[in-house]
C-alpha cells in the first residue's frame, strides 16, 4: 500500500493520545489559547491508550483536603517501591498536583465512590480511591467534544 | 482472550475498525466482515465489543485460563449513561451488573479555551490549570528549603 505523507506544522507538538498525551494538550491550551498545539496517535483518541477499556480505580490519590496522605507521604512509598531509583523531585511534583486532577474529573463527570457518612472517596489501598471509570477517557475533555459514540442496541 | 467476529451478524460497518486501540480488527476484503487479524496482539479491551451496533463481536476466553462454555456479553448505552454487563459461567450460573459511566451530560465538559483566560502572570508559578482552587486545600504544597 502506498504510503503519503503530510506535513503538519505546530507551536507545540504531544506524541501518544493516551491519557499523558491528552493532559499535556490540555494544559498546552488551558495557557496557550493561541497556539496550535498538534496532538499526534496512531489509533482512535476516544478509546487509545493504556485505559482504552476504562478503569475501575484511580491508582494515585493523596486525599489532602481531608489529610490523609501528603506528597511527602507518597514519595517516601515510591522510594521504598522502586528500592530508591526514583527521581523524588518528580515524583513529589506528581503527587502535589494529582488531587486537583482528580477533582477536575469528578467535576466533569467521573463517578467516584463515597462513604456515605463521611462523604471521602471510598478507598481499596493507602493511595488508590474507588470509580466507575468505564468511560473515564471518552468523557475527558478534548478541543470541541465530538458527539457521544453510537450507542450499541439490540438483544444480548 | 482475543476478540472474534460472528459473521452471521456483522455487516462490515467498521465501527470495530475505527476504534481499536492496537488496528487489529479489519474488514476482510473478500467476506466484508471484520475479523481480527493478529488475535496475539490483542488487549481484550472491549472497545470494538463496546461499540460494535450489532452486538457481533465476542471474546474467547484461553482454554487454560477460561474454560470453554463461558460467556462475558457487554451493553454500552452512552445515552442513559449506563454499561451492563452478564457473566454466563460455565455450569449455567449468570451474574449481572450494571454500573454508571458517567454523572453529566455526553457533550457538557469543557473544552480547556472555554475556561476564562488566565493570566499568564501564573505561567511563571508552579500552578497547574485551575489550581490552586481545584487541590481543595489552601495553596499547592512546596518543599521548604532547610
Amino acid at each position: 500500500m502506498a504510503r503519503r505523507t503530510k506535513f503538519v506544522d505546530s507551536d507545540i507538538l504531544v506524541i501518544g493520545g493516551g491519557f499523558g498525551g491528552c493532559g499535556a494538550a490540555y494544559e498546552a491550551r488551558y495557557w496557550g489559547r493561541d497556539l496550535k498545539i498538534v496532538l499526534v496517535e496512531k489509533a482512535n483518541v476516544e478509546r487509545s491508550g493504556a485505559v482504552a477499556q476504562g478503569l475501575s480505580a484511580i491508582n494515585c490519590y493523596m486525599g489532602m483536603q481531608w489529610g490523609e496522605n501528603q506528597p511527602e507521604d507518597f514519595v517516601k512509598y515510591a522510594r521504598g517501591d522502586l528500592m530508591g531509583l526514583v527521581r523524588e523531585d518528580l515524583v513529589y511534583d506528581i503527587a502535589r498536583h494529582v488531587d486537583s486532577t482528580v477533582h477536575k474529573f469528578e467535576e466533569w463527570g467521573l463517578p467516584i465512590l463515597k462513604n456515605p457518612q463521611t462523604g471521602r472517596y471510598l478507598r481499596e489501598g493507602k493511595w488508590q480511591i474507588m470509580i466507575h471509570g468505564e468511560s473515564y477517557k471518552p468523557k475527558s475533555p478534548r478541543p470541541r467534544e465530538s458527539p457521544p459514540p453510537r450507542s450499541t442496541t439490540g438483544s444480548w | 482472550m482475543p476478540t472474534f467476529t460472528d459473521m452471521t451478524k456483522c455487516d462490515g460497518c467498521g465501527e470495530c475498525v475505527d476504534i481499536c486501540p492496537s488496528d487489529i480488527m479489519h474488514i476482510d476484503p473478500v467476506y466484508r466482515r471484520s475479523y481480527n487479524i493478529e488475535p496475539n496482539f490483542c488487549w481484550e479491551c472491549y472497545s470494538c465489543v463496546k461499540a460494535c451496533p450489532q452486538n457481533a463481536i465476542d471474546v474467547r476466553g484461553y482454554a487454560d485460563f477460561a474454560p470453554l462454555g463461558h460467556k462475558v456479553r457487554v451493553l454500552r448505552e452512552p445515552e442513559k449513561g449506563v454499561i451492563s454487563w452478564k457473566i454466563r459461567y460455565r455450569d449455567g450460573r449468570l451474574k449481572e451488573f450494571t454500573f454508571p459511566i458517567r454523572t453529566t451530560p455526553w457533550g457538557s465538559t469543557k473544552a480547556a479555551q472555554d475556561d476564562a483566560k488566565p493570566d499568564l502572570s501564573a505561567l511563571n508559578s508552579q500552578l497547574l490549570a485551575h489550581e490552586p482552587e481545584a487541590l481543595h486545600i489552601d495553596a499547592l504544597p512546596t518543599i521548604r528549603r532547610a
